[in-house]
């Protein structure tokens, strides 16, 4: 399986460029000007690509069961040990396959037009190059958490990726509502992280090693895939997807993702949509030889990631934050992601990451460049008409839309379909997974349409800041980007920014044509990282794929319906009939409004959709970290009491340990004998 | 237990200590003698040079891999004596760097703190090589009572006479319990040799009697006094509050070496009767690691903070304690009692590089008119002083675990040898209150590098290389034994 | 009636005890530091009770008391220099209102 090729030598750059970037912006960044920041910033990336794509090239002339190779990740070509005690033995190794390739083409590729987009898109940031130093170690703990060949080295980006994240959503720390968004995802991914290193722990206890593979056949996986009992592959699996919750946002620990978009756009498309959130995808997927081995595993995965799925894609359809509906959406997204590797579809789940990657990159970046426009406004109820005021940014978001939405032969529609066709042939649960997957594309579809209806098309809401002070600072107290735009008139954006949209754009559209269900070439290249699992479609694929046409149509289809005959203010409803809502406000009558038969879905639904943003994120949920955070602050309080400051209680409080201690080991020894 | 059988010279093993003893008389000395107190900057300087000169005879003494011992089988010279001495010694000279800039900006220049502190070293080596108990009990004796003095230092100053005779009342107590413990043991054995115990107590078929059970128990008190155990760690926070910060970075790094060092002999002695005690052990590994970090999570005051975590750190390192009688593990033979020690000592001096470099940087604020210990102290600081701001950055995240960093390197260490003998629920809990431990120690993060200075007027310009030098040495080891664990097993000799 | 081990123990024992008292009871930090000092001497007597039934033949418990006492001397020293600054500084030797750092 394993196999040494030359370009593996230069694996070691993949990462090393990026953090040679991140010594040298921050050791030399403040007294370099930012074209020089932002240029080395950019370039160690995109070498990194152009590396990655060398690399892969040299992998692919091997024959298909050769496509594994073990090599370092430091200078020089012999594995280097990273930690050894007794037998236990870890490596600075990578392990080149198609699944650590894949994901490192998507890191530097989708990367380094992200670092490019920001290079236009803080140009007025007075802590650039401070931006950038974090973005290239973000950079470089993500390779780190792909390219690993041990659980070791991928918790190292684990938690290294973390904490670019953490410090990167509160980049902008004079406003404290980003601070607290900061640590709140800090705080909900320590659970998580938990939960890995637990897992980490299980496997070292069942296997006595953490390399995935050896040339030997010695790694973990290796022995996995020779068979282990289902009741440890269910521990393992379950403390592992815990982990993945946290950094893939998946219910209930999903709250951390919303709040995170206070950080730049571009954070937000790099690390909140193409990469970090998907590392948890990426370990499921690296572990599936464990997974499969778990029925119980699998269930609880799919489950849990149909149900953010769709839990998710109901809060979208309600919000009003142009970001936070990006958010919600990308939180559904991963709940698709996740349905595929429960029901044994990892490459699907893995394709679906690649398209999302694309196209979510490229609607945060769109998302971007249109509150760039707005300097700084990001409610969607204070835009519309920018169809025409900035058609580049306008018209590659409608790719983004048609990619999303599922439309063919747009990059989402093969890998949704691909997810959704192989859960509906799970044994058990099948037809449901199908169904309510299904009725997330159609909610999937409407909510996008509905953001483009507030954005592009309805009419102009907004007053244009040239004309009279609003825009600007009016906003600067409420709105996160406000006050980092440029503050005067619509305007389209640079080239720095549009030409990354431009490049998301052609992927988004034609990307998916790598896995059609005529000539999967994806789930091909994947198959040498991948577990065998029998997964099959319910009905013929060509089938399936019709039906995801009617799913997007119908979702597009509604909202036009609905959002066409709101061209002026963008609102479905008027304030009054909001208040008639009990989901919305308490009571309501709806036969006083006339067209009841769609009024009735869209109060109800509406109403619906903001019921549980309102109760199960900001109450439930939210109200569950809260008070978890308030008990241990009172115990701590509390137990803060016992410390008087009197020796003597001091010392009364060690009698009674010693009599405890003492007393302990007498009365033990009693039991015993 | 290894059989040391290998007997070296009597000088020669207690050589470091020697010299460490004649430095501090040649300070003394010379102090009223030759400079008069009038030089001040040599003080430090010969106690640096008398710490390289120890560490170079400890490096030099022979390395019987097995262990040998001096001084009629008193004193052991074996790996762990030897590793956690340089541990010890690392210990010092980040010391005394800091003391050098804190006495002087603080006004308390005197030789006496070099000469007390060197001292007290000598003890705390003494502590760690002790094969004997009354040995033990001697070397910790001697480290206490230069603690003791140094607490009290800042003698104008209420908290720190307060800090001085708490610690000093309540450690006595504690001696006291440790040296009934040893006598009762004694009763038991009739040997206060550890190896002499251990051969008794493996011979010994029946149940451990009701005299060595206490004494093991207060033996437990004793040593879990000066490790900061709770619930025998309430001096702590208040003590490291009181002290000069100077003292209370010695104290933590020294103290803590020395009790470990001490317990990892004594239970390693104590195996045969290891179903006795386990159970107290990790009870105390729970109660200490949970209570630490949840009484550190509201506190303001970073140096309080600093001792909680101390505390939580030595729970941690109670988890290797009972990882140590795991000899066979399903009746194969484990390495769990190495990994154990190799785990300990690695965690020691990560301990030793982060918690000094974190009392560092408020050594290195610190003047005059000014003690830094108030978390908002530090607000802005990553705008003010960036070196200091990021090296705190890289001391909060290797103290809460985070890798790539020595702390994290040093838990997976504890937690490798904790499977490996099969405290699995300990590991656990370790992974969880570790969670927790975050919060704190990123909010002094936060308060550096997300909330603004409050504070009008810079800090007055003062002489502060040594403060800085000692910073940047504990945040290069800590970054860079946390990626190349090895280097420090390579320069240490250390590793089963 | 001869006095075996266990009186000398049962002795030591309450020694250690009264000792024990007087550390928690007193408030005065000198007494409170008399009070330790009991608690040592009282292992001392175990060594030397355990060296005459146990070991008669073994120097060992009487070089331990030496030392032994030799550790309490320097302890009463430092013991008394602290106290003294503590005293300096507070104007009182009653540990109840040396009781500033807590929390």
């Amino acid at each position: 399986m394993i196999y040494q090729f030359a370009q593996a030598n230069l694996v070691w750059l993949i990462p090393g460029l990026p953090l040679l970037g991140f010594l040298f912006h921050a050791f030399l960044g403040k007294r370099m000007g930012k074209s020089v920041v932002g240029g080395i910033a950019t370039a160690v990336v995109f070498a990194s690509f152009a590396i990655s794509v060398y690399v892969l090239m040299g992998l692919m002339s091997h024959p298909e069961e050769l496509r594994r190779a073990q090599v370092s990740l430091l200078p020089g070509s012999d594995l280097t040990p990273w930690i050894e005690i007794g037998a236990f033995k870890v490596n600075y190794g990578a392990l080149i396959d198609p699944l650590s390739m894949l994901m490192c083409l998507i890191i530097t590729g989708v990367g380094g037009l992200i670092h490019l987009y920001a290079v236009g898109y803080m140009a007025q940031d007075k802590d650039f190059s401070r931006f950038f130093t974090y973005l290239n170690l973000f950079i470089f703990f993500m390779l780190t958490l792909v390219l690993g060949d041990n659980l070791l080295l991928m918790f190292v980006g684990w938690e290294g990726v973390g904490l670019c994240s953490y410090l990167l959503i509160s980049f902008w720390f004079e406003d404290t509502e980003n601070s607290k968004a900061g640590n709140k995802a800090f705080i909900v991914n320590r659970i998580g992280d938990v939960g890995f290193a637990l897992g980490v722990m299980a496997v070292f206890a069942t296997f006595g090693t953490l390399t995935y593979h050896t040339p030997q056949g010695s790694g973990f996986l290796d022995l996995a895939a020779k068979g282990i009992a289902p009741a440890i592959a269910t521990a393992i699996g379950l403390l592992l997807f815990v982990g993945a919750c946290g950094k893939s946002a998946q219910f209930p620990l999903h709250v951390w993702l919303p709040d995170a978009m206070a950080g730049p756009t571009p954070v937000s498309a790099l690390i909140h949509a193409a990469t970090m959130v998907t590392a948890g995808v990426v370990m499921i997927t690296r572990v599936s030889p464990i997974i499969v081995q778990s029925p119980i595993a699998m269930t609880v995965i799919a489950v849990v990631g149909l149900f953010t799925a769709v839990f998710a894609a109901t809060i979208a359809l309600t919000q009003n934050d142009i970001k936070k509906v990006l958010a919600y959406s990308t939180v559904s997204q991963l709940g698709f992601m996740f349905l595929g590797c429960g029901v044994g579809a990892f490459s699907a789940g893995m394709f679906h990451v690649t398209t999302h990657a694309f196209f979510k990159a490229l609607l945060f970046l769109g998302a971007g460049s249109v509150i760039h426009a707005l300097s700084g406004e990001q409610d969607m109820r204070k835009m519309g008409g920018l169809a025409k005021r900035i058609p580049i940014t306008y018209w590659t978001m409608v790719i983004g839309w048609l990619a999303i939405c599922g439309v063919p032969p747009f990059a989402g529609f093969w890998s949704k379909d691909e997810i959704l066709g192989l859960a509906s042939g799970a044994p058990s649960w099948g037809v449901v997974y199908y169904v309510v997957g299904l009725a997330t594309a159609v909610m999937t579809a409407f909510y996008m349409t509905r953001l483009m209806y507030k954005t592009f098309w309805t009419k102009q809401r907004f007053v244009e800041a040239g004309h009279d002070a609003h825009g600007h600072g009016d906003h600067a107290d409420t709105e996160p980007d406000a006050g980092h735009g440029h503050g005067h008139g619509v305007h389209e954006s640079p080239p720095k920014m549009w030409i990354p949209l431009a490049v998301l754009a052609v992927l988004s559209a034609i990307g998916g044509l790598i896995g059609t269900p005529w000539a999967n070439k994806f789930e091909h290249f994947l198959e040498p990282s991948i577990a065998k699992h029998e997964a099959h479609h319910l009905f013929a694929p060509n089938i399936g794929l019709l039906i995801g046409v009617f799913a997007a149509a119908a979702g597009i289809l509604l909202g036009r319906a609905l959002y066409s005959k709101k061209m002026e203010t963008g609102e479905l409803l008027t304030a009054e009939e909001k208040a008639k809502n009990p989901l919305y406000q308490g009571s309501a009558n709806l036969w006083y409004i006339d067209g009841w038969a769609y009024r009735t879905f869209v109060i109800w639904g509406g109403g619906f959709a903001t019921a549980v943003w309102q109760w199960i994120d900001k109450i439930l949920i939210d109200g569950m970290v809260n008070a978890v955070a308030a008990v241990i602050g009172f115990t701590s309080e509390l137990f803060r009491r016992v410390q008087t400051g009197y020796i003597r209680a001091y010392a009364m409080s060690m009698l009674v340990g010693v009599v405890l201690v003492v007393a302990g080991l007498l009365l033990g020894s009693l039991g015993k004998h | 237990m290894p059989d040391k059988s290998v007997i070296i010279g009597d000088m020669q093993a207690i050589l470091p200590m020697i010299v460490l003893w004649v430095t501090a008389s040649v300070i003394a000395l010379g102090d009223v003698s030759l400079w008069k107190r009038g030089n001040k900057a040599i003080n430090p300087l010969l106690a640096i040079v008398g710490v390289l000169v120890a560490f170079k005879f400890l490096v030099n003494t022979p390395r019987v891999a097995s262990g040998a011992t001096a001084f009629a089988k008193s004193l052991a010279i074996d790996p762990l004596g030897q590793i956690s001495g340089i541990a010890l010694l690392v210990t010092a000279v980040l010391s005394i760097l800091l003391a050098w800039t804190y006495l002087k900006n603080r006004g308390l220049d005197h030789a006496e703190y070099y000469v007390l502190l060197l001292l007290s070293l000598t003890g705390a080596m003494m502590m760690a090589s002790a094969n004997d108990l009354i040995v033990l009990f001697l070397g910790l004796e001697i480290l206490s009572f230069g603690l003791y003095v140094m607490a009290g230092f800042a003698r104008t100053e209420e908290r720190s006479e307060e800090a001085s005779v708490k610690y000093f009342l309540l450690g006595a107590f504690g001696s006291a319990f440790l040296l009934y413990g040893i006598a009762l043991v004694y009763g038991a054995t009739q040997s206060t040799n550890l190896e002499q115990i251990r051969a008794t107590l493996s011979s010994s078929s029946g149940a451990p009697g009701p005299m060595l059970l206490a004494g093991i128990g207060l033996l437990i008190v004793g040593l879990g006094f000066k490790a900061a155990i709770v619930p025998f760690h309430q001096w702590t926070p208040d003590v490291y509050e009181g002290a000069p910060t100077a003292a209370t970075a010695y104290m933590a790094g020294a103290a803590k070496i020395g009790a470990f060092a001490a317990m990892l002999r004594v239970f390693g002695a104590l195996t045969p009767v290891a179903a006795s005690w386990l159970p107290a052990i990790q009870i105390l590994a729970i109660v200490t690691m949970v209570f630490g970090n949840l009484l550190a999570v509201t506190q303001t005051n970073v140096k309080r903070l600093l001792a909680y975590s101390s505390i939580a750190h030595a729970g941690y390192l109670l988890v290797a304690i009972a990882a140590l009688p795991s000899e066979t593990v399903n009746g194969i033979a484990s390495n769990a009692p190495d990994l154990a020690v190799g785990g300990a000592l690695f965690y020691l001096f990560a301990y030793v590089f982060m918690t000094l470099g974190a009392f560092g940087v408020l050594v290195y604020l610190s003047s005059k008119g000014r003690d830094v210990q108030h978390v908002n102290d530090l607000r802005g600081l990553a705008k003010r002083e960036p070196a200091a701001a990021y090296a705190m950055m890289f001391f909060m995240l290797s103290l809460g675990g985070i890798p790539p960093t020595m702390g994290f390197m040093g838990k997976w260490q504890i937690f490798y040898a904790a499977v490996t003998g099969q405290q699995i629920m300990l590991a656990i809990v370790m992974a969880l209150t570790s969670a927790m431990a975050v919060y704190y120690y990123l909010r002094v993060v936060w308060v550096m590098c997300f909330e603004e200075t409050t504070e009008a007027a810079a800090p007055e310009p003062v002489a502060r290389t040594g403060a800085m030098a000692a910073i940047m040495l504990a945040a290069a080891a800590t970054i860079v034994f946390g990626i190349a664990p090895n280097l420090l097993n390579a320069i240490t000799g250390m590793g089963p | 009636m001869t006095a075996n081990l266990t009186h000398y123990l049962a002795l030591s024992a309450a020694l250690f005890g009264i000792g024990l008292y007087g550390v928690l009871a007193r408030r005065n930090a000198i007494a409170v530091l008399m009070g330790i000092e009991l608690m040592l001497n009282a292992a001392n007597i175990n060594f030397l009770a355990f060296w005459r039934f146990l070991a008669p033949n073994s120097v060992e418990p009487q070089v331990y008391v030496l030392v032994v006492l030799t550790v309490a001397a320097a302890e009463a020293a430092v013991g008394l220099a602290v106290v003294l600054n503590v005293y300096r500084s507070f104007g009182t030797v009653n540990l109840d209102e040396i009781a500033r750092l807590k929390g």
